[in-house]
């Protein structure tokens, strides 16, 4: 189980570091060519991984699964980047930072309905604390 | 501005959920990343060329070009554990 929580820790980590680079960018060039050029960026890498990765594409992933995967790709790293990125050229990344991290509320939601998942209590205490807490910083931030 | 904070969450918000559905059907994380940001890259590149603001490319000066370079590359390297992360989380 902690695996699991290790691997979203470390994707907590790498995100959290995200909005300084694009804040230290901004002042030189706009939004829409940041993304872009991130997603340039990240090819070499995707290359790298679809080369020595054991298993080909082809074989291991069900079309309709590729699907999915695109729509998640076109929903976080194309939709979701680009108002990120707008989010922090306008309100910058300490202000930003907080209410994108009320995200949990969306996906729990989400999971409800297509995913038929079911809350616990626990997992409802956790979303109100994470939306509490941005709730309270961005307050702060106005005051 | 409250519109794009919007956007931002609800754009954020199904990723994971589409993920999961996918992972369902092939239990590849790495790959489906993978496939979900060569989408995503597809996508946007073109309507950024559709959307005309192409000369802001070749403008782009070499400081901002590494700094949103380092950006993306560290978003789509956070992209694989969180991929992982659906993967090994118990069944609903």
């Amino acid at each position: 189980m902690l695996y699991g929580e290790a691997f979203a820790l470390t994707a907590a980590l790498l995100w959290g570091v995200v909005p300084i680079l694009v804040r230290k960018g901004l002042p030189h060039a706009n939004v829409s060519v940041g993304v872009l050029d991130g997603l340039f960026a990240s090819l070499p890498l995707l290359v790298l991984v679809f080369t020595f990765y054991p298993r080909s594409v082809i074989h291991a992933v069900a079309p309709q699964a590729a699907l999915w995967f695109v729509l998640a790709g076109i929903s976080g790293p194309c939709l979701g980047r680009l108002f990120n990125y707008i989010g922090v050229a306008r309100l910058g990344p300490v202000k930003s930072t907080p209410l994108v991290n009320t995200a949990p509320l969306f996906t729990t939601v989400f999971a409800v309905l297509f995913l038929g998942e079911h809350i616990t209590l626990k997992i409802l205490s956790g979303i109100l604390r994470i939306v509490a807490g941005a709730v309270v910083l961005t307050g702060q931030q106005r005051g | 501005m409250c519109f794009i904070r919007c956007l931002r969450r609800c754009a954020t918000g199904p990723n994971p959920i589409l993920a999961k559905l996918g992972l369902h059907l092939s239990n590849e994380p790495v790959l489906g990343a993978c496939i979900g940001i060569v989408a995503s890259a597809i996508v946007y590149t073109t309507y950024f060329f559709l959307s005309g603001p192409g000369h802001y490319l070749v403008a782009l000066p070499r400081q901002a070009g590494w700094y949103f370079g380092l950006a993306g590359m560290v978003s789509t390297v956070a992209i694989f554990p969180c991929f992982s992360r659906l993967n090994v989380s118990p069944p609903p």
